[in-house]
């Protein structure tokens, strides 16, 4: 019916979704046991409500910035308020890192089915199988690709309520307790980790320039956020309320595990971790997904003249090898930290530029 | 004329009529262009058909008159009663009466000289034939003069130069006082004459006049509104759409009898001329796609269409989809109903199934009885073929992945008991469920094929012998029996047949990478399937609408079906102009 | 672009080819229902006894079905039980399957020496295949006996075991023990109790008591049984009830236990002397009666709760005793409590809680119960005559 739009063809709502959705994802499976490390008994709540409201304001930051630039995209806008040079390095930047995250969730995946469902399966068999997914979903329209998030969304919700509710059974209350008897230093540590686990609003640099009437995007991006925030909080609620503080440091995937716990006597599935793990896939797709695309974005941004097509067959191969890198959990694990680090200090370095000089050079003179 | 005509040697069969012709045709052709003389008309057309033997062709005389005239029909099509009524009785019987100048051919005159006679001519004609409506008169003069005129400078110009005019007065006082057939055009040119001819009109010639009077006179044997085949329903019409299109059309405005329900019709098959009309609602329907629907039937270059399915397949937007992107129907009120809502309909002669466009995935699913029902019968049925849906999908491969990859998802006593039924079992789940699957599909077809009276013998057959001793013979195991009966019966519950074929695809698919992958497999599978549904547009509406883009409005109107009143507006994504459809003055208030 | 997609084409049918790594069909998997761990001759090794389902025995369909057993019982030695596993594949024609295990048996040797339960107990938490809901119990004797009992409500012993340690309605059981809670217990290094059964002939099991694991010394230092086992079962289960013998003037009566709420206060924080208040509220109904009393009167009535009352304190009494004193262990959560809602008197004394100073033993419990007899049961008494005549 209308030509294939660049510009305006997503809502606030979709870029809600979108936010949601990329920061639910791999990290939300581990995140539970690494903030059950810093802090004791039921306490990472805490860490997680200050490191949800520090992602709130840092996405309604970057949001508000990329919203004052209606329908211009990231290196316009970064070119203008800082240099040219300076927009293709952090662009540049930028397409290292998704690429390299693109690739570890690809390798994720595969330890998450490793972990449940194969034993034999090649890894580089269960990986190839899942980029190819993700490519057939990249190579397809972006307004598809939200359509698909939008899709996912409500099985992504649903499926983390079941998660949720699911277990609240076996749900001990005094697992929660002792109540505020993790230290300062603690609550330091789980709340950074909490804001690494958030990142996933990175995304709104970028794709703001999609939406129609980016007005209230601020607003919804952190709408979002908090969506993200409070399915994070009820999870490690969960897991706490489950197995204890000792229990949850000590499991691979925590919030995996959660589902395992359960048993549904007289169900067809005795076992709710089918669902879980149908459901996980799609979620770690989704966030896939998203930062593939992000990659063609980027690149046809410093690649004017290249083909949507030609960019995405010449990176799958380079995100496959790359995700067969790692030989072991510990090095995935350690790749897992690292990226997040990385992104951290990076996106904090990005935002205050872009922040300084927003507020002086003011937004929209195109 | 694009046509090939076979007919080459001229035989000359009614000897007594007399031949006047100053133009001579010569042996072996036929002219392509429609002569003054009778006779030779009458062979051009008998040529140019190849003289059939369902030709009726009869020739007589006007009135009291000795002015030759001939009415031609192609018996079978024709109704032949309302030809001998209303056509040859009335003609025969008619008191015209001419001056004998007229009748004779005045030669080689110059055209304005014919205007001047011709006028006098018509005036005295009615003045002597009819003396009830001397009001009208003058007008009607002029208006079929100009008529003659025109068309007499048209051929003129064809014939370059050569002219036997004859009296076109006759022919005009036969149109409009003598015919007592509603619908009668004039025709000056061969193509109209064949396809008027072969639509069932009837012709009307006379001597001497090169302007052919068709006669809608079109009354072929027709099916009878039955109900329909492939969509009956408890509640609601029993009436379906048949093979003719003018039926099909009336059944539509019986339904709706709204000023701007509109139908545009195209023609479509080059050699068959098929009529399809597009059906609409101007003030409701989306400009932008109604026109795009226009524009892909115009593009349609195929000999013949035996059915709509040849139209869907030309204009749908992806051939390689599984899904059906036009939605199609044997019953007006569905029909009725999306045009209502803003879709547009396409009826094909000859095809008692009409196209719905643009639709979505959950329009697919709808039964237009959901509507009848009330809406809690309504929403139960739905949430029922939802699942009936994932079940036709999903569960034999659920099955072969559990069985040959994640036992420990089957509760215990569940897994023991299949495992003791399929002890004995000689092949792996895949090859059972596919053997099961492909057996049920034959039934199925051969079940299709069958009369119906041999029917059922199949589907005895198919239950004892696969049902029964194949499991006690230990070919397969009695749950994959239970789980392919299960697939087979959810899959009938879908109510689109076209819907039902391309999930029945997908199944097999999903079958195979359940046992390449297990669980892994479906999951991918799966989300390529969204994949595609996302990027499928049907006339360039999202296929995934209204589960994305989001219209939270109309999910209401998907999974289940909330009450009639709440149902105000229509769906969002196909963008009518008239959005609301309860309590705004209803579509025509634009 | 046509050749991408022959090439893509080509991978997936590459993929098909070589497919199906993790495939193996639901008739050629053994699934090992029970698992039965016991010491073996040699030190340092173990044997393992697994039940294996032949599911064909089970088929009520025709051929087939009936003649043996439905269950195999494998025995093998090693070092580790997942080395004891594998060289059971050397006996079975098919590939073990440890997704349905329900059951798992420690003979009382192995959980009696230090480590050696947590040791075990690791790989049914690693392996993936492995569900958090496996039951746990010891066996008094040789673990690998139990698993050959021929029962005759269920087909196989394994089924007969798990429901024996699922069904609820005796105080001298505890509530079904699954291999997730361990995990919990042995992380935090809690204590906690556990079932006990033994084979009582060849086509019955009995349910002994209660062991008493001790979370630091990793290892079972006592059993409960009888008196000391109901009064730890009124202690520390809510869901799990059962009756009580109790005595009304002389003559013994019943009363079931509907409900049993406990609430634990510390009272003194002092870790030389804690004392802890448990509170117990019950709700029962007179379930037998041998006196012929009219239980409609008020009178009759205090007198049942006040024996109530009696039994439970003397039960409770007993069990606590007997932890402090001899067991020296805390399964009554107290530690745990400590450690929930007072976590900084928990700090000081956790080092010195079960051994040590062995502040657990040093405290003080006291019993504040509240019993109330809700119903009589559906009829007043059996006959009046006879009371007449007494």
């Amino acid at each position: 019916m209308k030509p294939t739009q660049t510009h305006g063809f997503i809502s606030d709502r979709d870029i809600m979704i979108a936010v949601t959705s990329n920061i639910i994802g791999i990290t939300t499976l581990i995140f539970p046991r690494v903030i059950a490390q810093y802090t004791s008994a039921g306490d990472g709540w805490i860490a997680i409500l200050i490191g949800g409201i520090v992602a709130c304001i840092w996405s309604w930051v970057i949001a508000k910035i990329a919203s004052s630039f209606p329908n211009q995209s990231f290196i316009t806008y970064a070119s203008y308020l800082l240099t040219k040079p300076m927009a293709v390095i952090i662009t540049t930047l930028f397409i290292i890192h998704f690429i390299l995250v693109t690739a570890y969730q690809v390798r994720e995946v595969t330890v998450l089915a490793h972990q449940y469902l194969f034993d034999k399966t090649p890894i580089e068999v269960v990986s190839l199988l899942f980029l190819l997914v993700v490519v057939y979903g990249v190579s397809g329209s972006r307004a598809g690709i939200f359509r698909l998030i939008v899709i996912f969304f409500p099985t992504v919700i649903v499926g983390l309520l079941i998660l949720v509710v699911m277990p609240l059974g076996l749900f001990k209350t005094e697992n929660l307790l002792p109540t505020f008897q993790t230290d300062f230093q603690g609550h330091m540590k789980a709340s950074l980790s909490t804001v690494g686990t958030f990142l996933g609003f990175s995304m709104l640099l970028f794709y703001i320039e999609l939406v129609k009437e980016p007005k209230n995007t601020p607003k919804m991006a952190v709408k979002g956020v908090m969506i993200a925030v409070l399915f994070s909080f009820l999870i490690f609620l969960i897991c706490i309320g489950t197995f204890g503080n000792a229990t949850t440091r000590n499991l691979f995937f925590p919030a995996f595990d959660i589902s395992k716990t359960v048993e549904l006597p007289g169900g067809f599935f005795e076992r709710s971790d089918v669902i879980l793990f149908v459901i996980w896939t799609i979620i770690i797709f989704t966030t896939t997904l998203i930062f593939f695309d992000l990659i063609v974005l980027l690149m046809m941004m410093l690649f004017k003249n290249a083909k949507k097509m030609n960019i995405i067959l010449g990176i799958s191969p380079l995100i496959f090898l790359l995700s067969m890198l790692p030989v072991n959990y510990i090095e995935i694990t350690n790749v897992g930290r690292f990226l997040t680090n990385s992104l951290f200090i990076f996106l904090l370095i990005v935002t205050i530029l872009l922040g300084i000089t927003y507020k002086v050079k003011g937004g929209n003179q195109n | 004329m694009r046509y090939v005509f076979t007919g080459n040697d001229k035989k000359t069969k009614n000897s007594s009529s007399d031949n006047n012709n100053n133009s001579s045709n010569n042996q072996g052709e036929f002219s392509l262009s429609i002569e003054k003389d009778l006779a030779k008309n009458l062979e051009t057309i008998k040529t140019m058909l190849g003289n059939p033997s369902d030709l009726v062709v009869r020739e007589t005389k006007v009135g009291s008159t000795d002015i030759k005239c001939a009415i031609l029909y192609i018996s079978g099509i024709t109704n032949s009663d309302l030809v001998n009524n209303n056509i040859l009785k009335a003609i025969q019987s008619s008191n015209i009466q001419l001056s004998k100048d007229q009748s004779n051919n005045n030669n080689n005159q110059s055209s304005n000289d014919q205007n001047n006679k011709q006028s006098n001519n018509t005036q005295s004609s009615d003045n002597q034939t009819s003396n009830n409506q001397p009001n009208n008169q003058g007008t009607n003069n002029s208006e079929s003069n100009n008529n003659n005129q025109s068309k007499n400078s048209q051929s003129n110009n064809g014939q370059s130069g050569k002219s036997t005019q004859s009296n076109p007065n006759l022919l005009d006082q036969i149109y409009n006082e003598v015919i007592a057939i509603t619908d009668v055009k004039k025709v000056t040119t061969l193509d109209e004459v064949s396809l008027a001819l072969l639509s069932g009109n009837s012709l009307f010639l006379l001597d001497g006049e090169q302007t052919i009077l068709v006669m809608d006179a079109a009354g072929s044997e027709n099916r009878a509104i039955q109900e329909p085949q492939s969509e009956s329903v408890i509640r609601g019409s029993r009436t379906g759409f048949v093979e003719n299109i003018n039926t099909n059309i009336s059944l539509i405005r019986r339904e709706v009898k709204d000023p701007n329900l509109r139908f545009d019709v195209h023609e479509i098959g080059r050699r068959s001329k098929q009529k399809l009309a597009v059906c609409y609602v101007a003030g409701i329907v989306n400009q932008d796609i109604l026109d795009e629907v226009n524009r892909r039937l115009k593009t349609i270059d195929i000999d013949f269409a035996p059915d709509s399915g040849f139209v869907e397949q030309w204009i749908e937007d992806s051939f390689l989809s599984p899904f059906p992107q036009i939605l199609d129907t044997e019953r007006p009120d569905k029909l009725t109903y999306n045009v209502l809502q803003g879709r547009i309909g396409i009826l094909v002669d000859g095809s008692p199934f009409a196209l719905i466009t643009p639709i979505t995935f959950g329009d697919a699913i709808l039964s237009i009885e959901d509507y009848n029902q009330r809406w809690i019968i309504g929403s139960v049925l739905r949430l029922l073929r939802f699942f009936a849906i994932f079940i036709a999908v999903f569960l034999p491969a659920i099955y072969v992945a559990l069985i040959s990859y994640h036992p420990g998802m089957i509760p215990t006593q569940l897994t023991f008991s299949i495992a003791a039924t399929r002890a004995n079992v000689p092949f792996p789940s895949i090859v059972e469920a596919l053997l099961m699957a492909i057996t049920f599909e034959l039934l199925h077809e051969a079940g299709v094929r069958l009369p119906k009276a041999v029917g059922q013998t199949v589907g005895i057959v198919g239950g004892i012998v696969i049902g029964d001793v194949a499991v006690s013979a230990g070919i397969v195991g009695p749950a994959t029996v239970i789980v392919t009966s299960l697939t087979g019966i959810a899959a009938f519950a879908i109510p689109n047949y076209s819907m039902a074929v391309g999930l029945r695809v997908i199944r097999f698919v999903l079958l195979l990478a359940a046992s390449i992958f297990g669980l892994y497999g479906i999951t991918l599978l799966l989300i390529m399937l969204l994949i595609h549904i996302v990027n499928l547009k049907s006339m360039g509406v999202p296929y995934s609408a209204p589960f994305a883009p989001y219209f939270l409005g109309d999910l209401k109107n998907i999974f289940i079906r909330a009450p009639i009143t709440t149902l105000i507006k229509r769906p969002p994504y196909i963008k009518p102009e008239d959005i609301k459809k309860i309590n705004d003055g209803g579509p025509s208030s634009k | 672009m046509k050749c991408l997609k022959k090439v893509f084409f080509m991978v997936i049918l590459l993929l098909l080819l070589t497919g199906c790594w993790d495939k193996v069909e639901l008739e050629d998997r053994a699934f090992v229902y029970g698992i039965a761990i016991d010491t073996a001759e040699k030190q340092s090794e173990i044997k393992l006894t697994s039940q294996l389902i032949v599911p064909s025995q089970l088929s009520t369909l025709g051929g087939g079905g009936g003649s043996g057993p439905a269950f195999r019982n494998l025995s093998v030695t090693g070092e580790t039980i997942i080395d004891t596993n594998r060289e059971m594949i050397k006996q079975t024609s098919r590939v073990p399957d440890p997704t349905h295990i329900k059951v798992i048996l420690f003979s009382e040797d192995i959980v009696k020496q230090p480590t050696l339960f947590k040791e075990y107990i690791d790989l049914f938490l690693r392996e993936k295949d492995m569900r958090r809901g496996i039951l746990i119990a010891v066996a008094s004797g040789e673990a690998g006996e139990l698993l050959s009992v021929e029962p005759q409500h269920e087909k196989i012993p394994t089924q007969y075991i798990g429901r024996l340690l699922e069904t609820k309605g005796n105080l001298e059981t505890i509530e079904s023990i699954r291999v997730g809670d361990i995990q919990e217990k042995l992380l935090e290094r809690e204590s906690f109790p556990l079932p006990v059964i033994e084979k009582l002939d060849s086509k019955s099991v009995n349910y002994v008591g209660i062991a008493i694991y001790n979370g630091k010394k990793d290892q079972m230092v006592g059993l409960l049984k009888g008196d000391e086992a109901k009064g730890l079962s009124v202690l520390i289960e809510e869901k799990n009830t059962g009756t009580l013998n109790i005595n009304v003037e002389g003559k013994s009566s019943t009363v079931e236990l509907l409900k049993i709420n406990h609430k634990i206060t510390l009272v003194n924080n002092n870790p030389n002397n804690f004392e802890f208040k448990i509170s117990l509220k019950i709700i029962g109904t007179i379930a037998e009666q041998f006196g012929n009393q009219d239980v409609m009167n008020a009178e009759v009535h205090d007198k049942f709760q006040l024996g109530l009352e009696q039994k439970i304190h003397e039960i409770t009494t007993k069990a606590v005793e007997k932890l402090q004193k001899d067991y020296k262990t805390d399964v009554l959560e107290l530690g745990p409590y400590l450690h929930h809602y007072h976590p900084k008197v928990w700090e000081q004394t956790k080092d010195n809680w079960e051994f040590g100073e062995n502040n657990f033993s040093k405290s003080k419990i006291n019993f504040d119960i509240h019993v109330m007899i809700e119903r009589p049961g559906t009829i007043n008494k059996t006959s009046d005559r006879n009371e007449n005549r007494q």
